[in-house]
């Protein structure tokens, strides 16, 4: 009864979930069965990144070194346009 | 995030004026090989001293040295709008879509692009139909079955040296790319078509295939060791068969192709 109780909740969730959803739906991981939405709380996180910054957090600047000789920041690239954003990505390398 | 993914749709993310750093361990030098080699044309940065990465707090707990697979978008107060580290990089769509989200103009249907990494099933056995099919991709992927339609055309027209070139440079160019698993079953395709070795093309096609994509998977246990080990038994013996009958032009360009299949994995491999 408990357990049927709690899956009627999660149910309801899930329909309540789906009303409000606006953003796109992805799954968070592989192994996720389903995919939600982007926007929900915990998206992306990584039990192997407990200290990873999240949603709402600032980034950290940085002054990287690229392959065309000029350095990279976060400010250098956006900031004109209120819409603007910026995508950083960490990819593993060395190989 | 595999670079190469990214590189296909990077036109995308110019479309929308928003500009992509990808920053890893690699020294500067050592990712303008890869940049020339894969093509790309987002800023490729260098965190040889991992500052950045452990500043985001993506340090990969297994491996010190390197970073998580990680991807954050940023507004212009540097707040964060979206974060994804997985075991598996988003692709392009994803991040596009968070984007277009953001900005209230999700979704945006710039490019139909829900190719989800099945590999492409080959109605026909001739060219014509491998053209339709490539028709009927998202654009990714289009390019590239075109260019081994070209190539099938050229094996048909027993243009041997120029199909084996092509094959080169098509496998060079894409090899480390996107849709390793595709391209193995259209490489197993044209194996099967074009030289008459339907089962050892097909099982080399299948577990070839099943091989990457373990491979590109997460995990690493004995089960999957073991598939990626019969892969391997299977294409020794594809290649057994091709260096029998090496007076055969066709088996030649079938031996450049199996050659393609090593570097092909060897790079989804390093592309991690």
């Amino acid at each position: 009864m408990h357990k049927k109780a709690a899956l009627l909740i999660y149910a309801l969730s899930l329909v309540a979930g789906s009303a409000m959803a606006a953003g796109p739906l992805y799954k968070p991981s592989s192994r996720s069965p389903e995919p939600i939405d982007i926007t929900s709380n915990g998206y992306g996180e990584s039990q192997f990144a407990p200290d990873a910054l999240g949603i709402g957090d600032i980034a950290p600047d940085f002054l990287l070194p690229t392959t065309t000789g000029d350095p990279v920041s976060l400010h250098s690239k956006g900031g004109r346009d209120p819409a603007a954003v910026q995508v950083l990505i960490f990819y593993r390398g060395h190989w | 995030m595999q670079l190469g993914e990214l590189q296909s749709q990077y036109n995308r993310f110019v479309a929308r004026g928003v500009p992509v750093i990808a920053a890893s361990v690699d020294p500067v030098a050592h990712s303008g090989k890869m940049i020339r080699r894969l093509g790309l044309s987002f800023i490729v940065a260098s965190d040889e001293d991992q500052a950045v990465q452990k500043s985001y707090g993506v340090q990969n707990p297994e491996t010190q040295e390197l970073a998580l697979h990680a991807v954050f978008i940023v507004d212009k107060d540097r707040r964060i709008i979206y974060r994804k580290i997985a075991g598996r990089r988003p692709k392009s769509q994803e991040l596009l879509d968070a984007i277009d989200y953001y900005q209230g103009n999700y979704p945006m249907n710039d490019v139909a692009n829900d190719y989800d990494g099945t590999p492409v099933a080959f109605p026909r056995n001739n060219f014509q139909a491998l053209i339709e099919v490539a028709d009927q991709q998202p654009l990714a992927t289009t390019l590239d079955l075109q260019q081994l339609g070209r190539i099938v055309s050229m094996i048909q027209a027993r243009q041997s040296d120029e199909a084996t070139i092509a094959y080169r440079q098509y496998m060079r160019s894409v090899a480390t790319i996107h849709n390793e698993a595709e391209l193995l079953a259209a490489a197993a395709w044209i194996a099967r078509e074009s030289v008459g070795l339907p089962e050892e093309a097909m099982i080399t096609g299948r577990a070839l295939n099943q091989a990457l994509i373990r491979q590109r998977g997460i995990g690493d246990s004995s089960k999957e060791t073991q598939k990626r080990d019969d892969a391997e038994a299977d294409l020794k013996r594809l290649r057994g068969v091709v260096v029998k009958n090496e007076n055969n032009w066709r088996l030649r360009s079938l031996k450049t192709l199996l050659r393609s299949y090593r570097e092909l994995s060897f790079a989804a491999l390093r592309n991690e």
